[in-house]
């Protein structure tokens, strides 16, 4: 009853998966925030290239290629207001353009309920465009 | 029971300790992410900034040389575009311009923008949370004759 062997053993398996917890906390935070400075990054680029051109589908491509390491078909982007749209359909310049860009990132344990995080920047710039 | 020698508890002790470990390292980890992010987020703003006052400073430079343009004068005026860009109009609205467009990107207030109007380039700076920043456009007109 006494007998101590194997007490590490049973003491590691009773920490590991506070270890394990701890490990992937940080992981998650390190991730978050590489996450919001990314897309930050990203949608500055994004409507500035939108202010110069007018152009949906050049913010949406300067977006893509800004957004790095984050993996561009994971990213939901809006546009305010869209190129259909007044002010853009005529003389946009000196309007308002907002591009918003938004990620769910990807948490390894989620099948068991974790919450689901989802980070989202967004950059306004006036337009300069003139047709 | 020796309670200086007994080993019970101790994994209780560890996982208090590693939790303890974590909780100063994650949250200093959240506080230099924030510091980084609002430091990437001032300079963003200070940038659209500079822009959005440097587009108001091109609105005026092509305003006079329009003016200029469609004056039946003769001789017709000389455009003057230094007079034109140091207005106190278009300098409030280059601030304004600047102003909103660095809040609605999450930076402060922009309390002065500076305009320059020489060596064949018009420029509009502005100084966003002690850094400054400088947008301007290709202007003749600002070349001394």
């Amino acid at each position: 009853m006494r007998d101590e062997d194997g007490q590490a053993i049973v003491e590691f398996a009773l920490v590991l998966p506070v270890l394990l917890a701890t490990a992937f906390a940080m992981v998650l935070v390190a991730e978050l925030g590489v996450a919001r400075l990314a897309l930050q990054h990203a949608t500055a680029e994004g409507a500035r290239a939108g202010a110069l051109t007018n152009d949906d589908e050049a913010i949406r491509q300067t977006l893509a290629a800004a957004v790095a390491p984050l993996p561009p078909d994971r990213i939901a982007t809006a546009i305010q207001p869209p190129q259909s749209e007044a002010p853009r359909t005529a003389d946009p310049r000196g309007s308002l353009l907002t591009v918003r860009a938004t990620y769910e990132l990807p948490i390894p344990l989620a099948f068991v309920g974790l919450a689901r995080l989802v980070v989202s920047a967004s950059s306004t710039r006036r337009i300069e465009w003139t047709p | 029971m020796d309670t200086l020698t007994d080993d019970r508890g101790q994994a209780l002790v560890v996982a208090v300790l590693l939790i303890g470990i974590a909780a100063v390292a994650i949250g200093g980890l959240r506080l230099a992410q924030e510091r980084i992010f609002a430091s990437s987020r001032e300079h963003r703003a200070g940038e659209a900034a500079a822009e959005a006052a440097a587009a108001v400073l091109a609105d005026a430079y092509t305003a006079e040389l329009r003016r200029v343009a469609a004056s039946s004068a003769s001789p017709r005026p000389t455009p003057d575009a230094g007079r034109a860009l140091s207005e106190p109009v278009v300098r409030e609205s280059a601030r304004a311009a600047a102003s909103d467009m660095s809040q609605r990107n999450g930076g402060p207030v922009v309390a002065e923008v500076a305009v320059r109007c020489a060596d064949g380039s018009a420029d509009a700076s502005i100084v966003v949370g002690g850094r400054s920043y400088r947008a301007g456009f290709h202007a003749p007109l600002c070349s001394p004759r």
